[in-house]
């Protein structure tokens, strides 16, 4: 979606801005825009207000590396659901608990397998940590894996909101309005 | 049921995971436990599959620098 509105608002050629306008200068991306229009992307002379100016562009190849970084680095909507999730059932968050905050605000029946796999996504990126609690008779002897968010996770999270916030903002089909 | 569970831990699933399906299972149907099951030794199954290019890749690597 941010890749899609990068390049609708890329009128004028111009990555650095249609970044910024989106994203409202998240600086991990910001950075990388400025390195990458710094090196890798060619230049175009465009119209820039007043007089003509050279603007980087935003090419295929550095298309689908944004692609590439954003699906490692970036919160898919699934993770950020999970993530949440945890964070509304609070310490006693694990596969069951999880599975059922979303079931009960997705309106939608979870599969704990697909939880499980998101949860292990979101450890390997350092957004959760997970523990291994006591083995319970009701579980046939198994240990529940219990997660917590932590503060990097946390912080993307309300990034991603926000994000989420200003990209939603003024879409004129989503406020029930005709494109 | 217990053959459901027992194709879990034949397949390696998680004993957390194992122990969420048979806990959420108990207030759920057959057809739900079977789906949550078939559905964790999938994953299991593909996640293993796309690890093994890897590792044969290693391997080879391997050979080679032995060879030369």
């Amino acid at each position: 979606l941010v890749v899609t509105q990068v390049i609708a608002l890329q009128r004028p050629g111009n990555l650095d801005s249609a970044l910024r306008q989106v994203l409202g200068g998240k600086r991990e991306i910001m950075e990388y825009a400025s390195a990458v229009s710094g090196t890798m992307v060619p230049s175009q002379r465009v119209y820039n207000g007043g007089g003509r100016s050279r603007l980087p562009i935003l090419t295929s190849g550095i298309f689908f590396f944004i692609i590439d970084e954003m699906s490692r680095e970036a919160l898919g909507s699934y993770e950020l659901m999970v993530l949440l999730a945890v964070l509304r059932v609070g310490r006693d968050a694990y596969g069951v608990t999880i599975a059922r905050e979303l079931e009960e605000t997705s309106r939608r029946s979870v599969l704990i397998g697909s939880v499980y796999a998101a949860l292990e996504r979101l450890e390997n990126k350092g957004l959760i940590v997970s523990s291994i609690g006591e083995p319970t008779a009701e579980r046939g002897g198994r240990a529940k894996k219990y997660v917590k968010v932590t503060a990097k996770g946390l912080r993307e999270t309300r990034e991603a909101c926000r994000t989420f916030t200003r990209l939603l903002r003024g879409v004129p089909t989503l406020e029930g309005k005709l494109a | 049921m217990k053959a459901a569970f027992r194709l879990m831990a034949r397949f390696g699933v998680p004993e957390p995971l194992i122990g969420d399906i048979v806990e959420a299972g108990e207030k759920h149907s057959a057809l739900w436990v079977w789906t949550q099951v078939l559905v964790a030794v999938g994953r299991i199954t593909v996640t293993a599959v796309l690890q093994l290019p890897l590792d044969a890749d290693v391997l080879l690597q391997r050979r080679l620098a032995s060879c030369s």
